[in-house]
């Protein structure tokens, strides 16, 4: 199997199977417009804007998810169930938030659909079923309104639809 | 990414809005009384307001017209014909009995306050010469077949 090399923004270098590595459009996209062949194993494809860690835990998801029929297109219903994370994709998910805000970054900046995707529900999840204050807390969110803008909000609320 | 920031604060907004876009509505009604970044997301990008005009909401309504308004809905609404003595130039008067403002985000809406608090909208394209809403004819009295009418690309409306 063909190997690419990431190099992350600290210098970690991860080698890669192409096959996985091109499940992120981002590198799937450098790999193409630098016309690398399959047998060009010492390319090091840098990364800036992720770091070792975070880097390790993407390649695992991708791993994992390697052989995933390609995400079906874009529907409204299924874009809103959250309760359909996968098991294994649940247990990955169980880090701190700092981590977790960090790959919903990795995901989004490789162009990793189905990662970005599972990262946004499971944050989601910690969203539901909680008061604005327990949402404060949990996210460590400054409450900026004044307790009249509050009661304002509360009585808007009441005319809000969805689009 | 912002520097120096950890979670919520270090995500761009379009990341906020993916993730706001998995919430159900009565999460997404709570999301928005947690802070005013989350409230103007979620408003610009996935709410809609359906006011009930009554004196109560009125200072809200005008509210409302300072902010981003792209298309103004009326539903619901009694109506009565004021015929002019020549039959030439007839006005409906329209008593709604909810409005929707359909907020977009970066369209601007040129709304002027006038002191007599009626709304009146002109709408030439739509065979309807003339559209008056003011306080003493806000009773829900009867409804005669119209059930919405949708101003598009509004270009004033006076509150």
């Amino acid at each position: 199997m063909p190997v690419v090399r990431l190099q992350s923004v600290d210098g970690e270098v991860f080698p890669v199977d192409v096959e996985i590595a091109r499940m992120s459009f981002a590198i799937r996209n450098m790999l193409d417009d630098l016309g690398v062949q399959d047998n060009d194993a010492e390319e090091v494809i840098p990364l800036p804007n992720v770091t070792g860690p975070i880097l390790r835990k993407v390649i695992e998801w991708c791993t994992h998810h390697k052989d995933d029929p390609p995400p079906p297109e874009e529907d409204d219903t299924r874009e809103k169930r959250t309760d359909d994370i996968p098991a294994w994709d649940q247990e990955f998910l169980r880090v701190d938030q700092a981590v977790l805000f960090d790959i919903i970054l990795a995901a989004n900046y490789l162009d990793i659909k189905g990662l970005l995707d599972v990262t946004c529900k499971t944050v989601a999840n910690m969203i539901k079923g909680k008061t604005p204050e327990e949402i404060r807390k949990l996210f460590n969110i400054k409450n900026d309104f004044t307790p009249a803008e509050e009661e304002q909000i509360r009585k808007e609320n009441e005319w809000c639809e969805e689009k | 990414k912002k520097k120096n920031m950890t979670g919520f604060a270090q995500l761009p907004i379009e990341l906020i809005a993916s993730i706001f876009c998995k919430l159900d509505l009565e999460s997404k009604l709570v999301a928005r009384q947690v802070c005013w970044e989350w409230k103007y997301v979620l408003d610009t990008l996935f709410m809609k307001f359906q006011v009930l005009l009554t004196n109560q909401s009125m200072p809200y309504v005008r509210r409302c017209m300072q902010l981003n308004v792209d298309t103004l809905q009326v539903r619901n609404f009694s109506r009565k014909i004021v015929p002019s003595p020549d039959s030439t130039n007839n006005q409906l008067y329209l008593h709604p009995k909810k409005i929707v403002f359909m907020r977009k985000p970066k369209t601007i809406l040129k709304a002027s306050v006038c002191p007599e608090n009626t709304i009146e909208v002109l709408d030439r394209n739509g065979g309807i010469e003339y559209l008056r809403w003011d306080f003493n004819t806000l009773q829900y009295n009867d409804l005669q077949g119209i059930q919405q009418i949708q101003f598009q690309n509004l270009k004033q409306l006076k509150v």
